[in-house]
């Protein structure tokens, strides 16, 4: 089940909002959908979940939520395009020695993020990695969702415990409930 | 014990920082406290707990520590004061249904910072989670409302959930625990950087 972003906190031009459960993808390959978490994930090792920064339920009407202004690839107006090659975000190899890469938004990007299931008794995520993001445009395949839409795409590393890997997949699959925070503050203020 | 924010930092017009042990009230009922944990919490269970955006030490010198203007309600000068009757948050409802962005334009985009500063190991915390992005906001209302502390002071109040593990449980009594020390950050973005 992909996890599209809710509307802008109050109009916000900065933010986005995912909130829902994250799901085991049904067929194995490329993820392609927003939020579902590639097959074969296993507890306590690092699992990379991408989300774009747009409502992708309906490409031929693609709402981009946030403006074209606080990538600052489109700051001035006349500047290119962003290209579609580039990986970027504040740790350009993480986890280790990682430094930031790419474009300007991409090592701006800041992500917060936890578990929002309705007990902490057994926990299904043992970790996220908020300061490790990775950004990139969404273009074809391998990049982003692999739909070519040029919208940005943000990588979040996930590390599930034993218990989440059972929701995430298996015979009845309940899910991973999460919340997660992308904000991309604008160039003059970062 | 209540909680109440410190200075602001360094002069911050958006940040509040409140510091201390939470402690469980000590007579059961509506929390009318900064800080204090409802009683009847239970291990791995969300429990709210509410701070007022302001010193409730002294309701009669009130010391509202953001100003007006970070609260968009209040701007421009000219606009009605705000009303008591309902919740804001970037989540309403709370999970475990899916809420969306609810209410005033300063609740939507409160950002909440928290963690435990307890001497427990982190192999035996006292919190197992705090739901930082799931905060709600309602401004302070009369006794009886439900609202806030129920201070009838109009401030604004946010709500956290907290998940305390059995070991925080024992923590909060009143009467035998030390509390459960924590740091929590408010920020109220100005509406201009929201």
């Amino acid at each position: 089940m992909a996890i599209q972003p809710s509307i802008r906190l109050a109009g916000s031009e900065h933010i986005l909002r995912f909130e829902g459960v994250l799901l085991t993808q049904a067929t194995a390959g490329d993820q392609t959908v927003n939020g579902e978490v590639p097959q074969g994930a296993v507890a306590d090792a690092p699992t990379l979940i991408k989300f774009a920064l747009a409502d992708m339920t309906d490409l031929s009407d693609l709402r981009r939520r946030l403006p074209a202004g606080v990538f600052d690839n489109d700051v001035p107006a006349s500047a290119s395009r962003p290209n579609n090659t580039v990986v970027g975000g504040p740790s350009g190899s993480p986890p280790s020695s990682g430094v930031p890469a790419g474009k300007t938004w991409m090592q701006n990007v800041r992500v917060r993020a936890h578990e929002s299931s309705v007990s902490t008794a057994s926990p299904l995520i043992a970790r996220i990695d908020e300061l490790l993001p990775v950004a990139e445009l969404d273009g074809l395949a391998g990049l982003g969702l692999s739909q070519n839409t040029g919208v940005p795409v943000v990588g979040i590393t996930f590390y599930f415990t034993a218990a989440g890997i059972s929701a995430l997949g298996g015979a009845q699959p309940v899910g991973v409930p999460v919340v997660i925070e992308v904000e991309i503050p604008h160039t003059i203020e970062r | 014990m209540a909680i109440q924010p410190n200075a602001r930092l360094a002069g911050s017009e958006h940040i509040l920082r409140f510091q201390g042990a939470l402690i469980a009230q000590a007579s059961p009922g509506v929390q009318t406290v900064n800080g204090e944990v409802p009683q009847g919490a239970v291990a791995n269970s969300r429990v709210f707990v509410k701070f007022a955006l302001a010193d409730m030490t002294n309701l009669s010198n009130l010391l509202r520590r953001l100003p007006p203007g970070v609260f968009d309600n209040d701007v421009p000068a000219s606009a009605p004061r705000p009303n008591n009757g309902g919740f804001s948050g970037p989540s309403f409802p709370p999970p475990p249904l899916v809420g969306v962005p609810t209410g005033k334009t300063f609740g939507q985009n409160i950002r909440v910072r928290a963690q435990e500063v307890s001497g427990a190991p982190p192999s035996a915390p006292l919190i197992a989670r705090i739901d930082e992005l799931l905060p709600l906001v309602e401004i302070d209302g009369a006794p009886g409302s439900g609202l806030g502390l129920e201070q009838n002071t109009g401030v604004p109040v946010v709500q956290v959930g907290f998940y305390f593990t059995a070991a925080g449980i024992l923590a909060l009594d009143p009467e035998e625990g030390r509390g459960v020390p924590i740091v929590l950050q408010v920020e109220v973005p100005h509406t201009i950087i929201r």
